[in-house]
């Protein structure tokens, strides 16, 4: 009998159900029976999911609450299970579990932030308005593509020839996303093609911006005061030179623009150690057959040093590519199907699609493992 | 506004780790061929199990406990 994990099973009896609206009401509701599981045992909660979305604060709120430490430190593993709809709100809810479940009749969509008014606006409310909204949409992106970057990993692993040309290096991305956009309705196959353009800039203006502090001195040893300034200095020079032949104004979209690409940089960097946890795991899934046989004659120290240089460029520019997609899906309305959203690194699990999951993976392994041990 | 310190990677699974080392020692980095192979083994065992019990050696399988057998001996026999 295949063994089964419980930290990628959902457990009907420490479940909780967020259906409606998410309101400040719905965290009233659930939080007794948070505080109930959590005290009961250490064990993953299930939070089955029905929602048109509402608050994203409120969301991240409930989530926190059954995440959060204990007093001993401990924290609790989160699967979400959709079971209806999960949009706005509730889609980014659903992909930030820990082990984020579709079931087949699920409807997934996603759109950015929105804020309703009862009143009338003046300008400087309006901007700062948009300028609050457009943060959000930032930040959620970043935290999806965190939670996205690894079933990202296992999707693209499997388009087999797509695959084999990109562990040839990372200039084979546009082929590997194209293999993955086959898996999408075309509508939303142009989410993918659309993150391939949006990848690249990004891409550039980091190459750029890393072009220009080079030239400055001892830059490693500058205090984050003075790095910052330089940084938005870069991305400036940057912006400008390739607007140059735009009606491009600070003063217009432009400032939005700069401070968008200096959130990502500023982002990336405290990103790296995260990057490089990634790199330690999944990184031989990118070498060719020939890396990893050389890969494997090495010590461990060796390996470490190996993959960096031969893994750690195809991680990066599909970091960039996640990112991209996770701020598109804040931009514009996406309805997913319950195996786009599978493909798109939004869930780990299709119930009864027979599409492949970390459940699957680690149960087997585990199976096999048990079978093969000496009583 | 968002919360900052939820800002962080989900940690990372030690198993998903050995899951890789399968696939890249075992299976040439195919994840396609770990999953059909494993899938295939299952298969092949839990249809194993289903012969055994409904095959030749159902009896023996079926077959009740030592202690209720000799309970059902008539007491005639050892009188």
């Amino acid at each position: 009998m295949p063994t089964h994990d419980k930290d990628y099973r959902e457990n009907f009896a420490r479940s909780l159900f967020l259906t409606g609206k998410i309101t400040q009401e719905t965290a009233y509701a659930l939080t007794p029976r948070i505080k109930e599981l959590r005290a009961a045992s250490g064990d993953p909660i299930t939070l089955y999911i029905d929602s048109p979305g509402g608050s994203s604060a409120v969301a991240e709120g409930i989530r926190f609450l059954i995440k959060a430490p204990d007093q001993d430190g401990r924290s609790c593993r989160l699967i979400t299970v959709v079971i209806g709809t999960a949009a706005s709100a509730a889609a980014d809810l659903l992909a930030l579990g820990d082990y984020a479940i579709a079931e087949p009749q699920a409807d997934i969509l996603y759109h950015g932030s929105r804020q309703a008014f009862e009143q009338l606006l003046t300008f400087e409310g309006a901007t700062s308005v948009a300028a609050n909204l457009q943060e959000a949409n930032e930040r959620l992106a970043l935290r999806l593509a965190r939670s996205s970057f690894r079933r990202i990993i296992w999707r693209v692993v499997q388009l087999k020839d797509a695959i084999e040309k990109f562990r040839e290096g990372p200039e084979a991305l546009e082929e590997l996303v194209e293999a993955l956009t086959t898996k999408f309705t075309p509508e939303n196959g142009r989410l993918l093609r659309e993150a391939i353009a949006k990848q690249k800039s990004l891409q550039e203006v980091q190459t750029a911006a890393d072009n220009y502090l080079k030239k400055r001195k001892n830059v490693a040893q500058w205090p984050t005061k003075q790095l910052e300034p330089e940084l938005v200095r870069a991305i400036v020079d940057f912006r400008s030179r390739r607007h140059k032949e735009d009606d491009w104004l600070l003063s217009r979209t432009g400032m939005r623009e700069v401070a968008s690409d200096f959130n990502l940089i500023h982002d990336y960097a405290s990103q790296t150690k995260d990057l490089d946890a990634q790199l330690e795991v999944y990184g031989n899934l990118f070498l060719t057959h020939a890396q990893n046989a050389e890969f494997k004659s090495k010590s461990e120290e060796e390996q470490k040093v190996y993959l960096e240089s031969h893994a750690a460029d195809k991680l990066e520019v599909l970091w960039y590519f996640v990112v991209s997609l996770c701020r598109l899906l804040q931009t514009k309305d996406y309805q997913l199907t319950p195996e786009e959203a599978y493909w798109l690194g939004v869930v780990d699990e299709v119930t009864g699609s027979g599409l492949q999951s970390d459940r699957e993976m680690i149960e087997m392994m585990l199976s096999t493992e048990s079978a093969t041990r000496i009583p | 506004m968002l919360d900052k310190r939820q800002e962080q990677a989900p940690r990372l699974d030690d198993r998903l780790a050995r899951v890789v080392r399968i696939v890249v020692e075992q299976y040439d980095g195919d994840v396609k061929a770990f999953v059909d192979a494993i899938r295939y083994r299952i298969e092949v065992n839990r249809k194993a199990e289903a012969a055994l019990d409904h095959g030749e050696e159902a009896p023996l399988h079926k077959c009740p406990p030592t202690t209720r057998i000799i309970g059902r001996i008539s007491p005639a026999h050892y009188s």
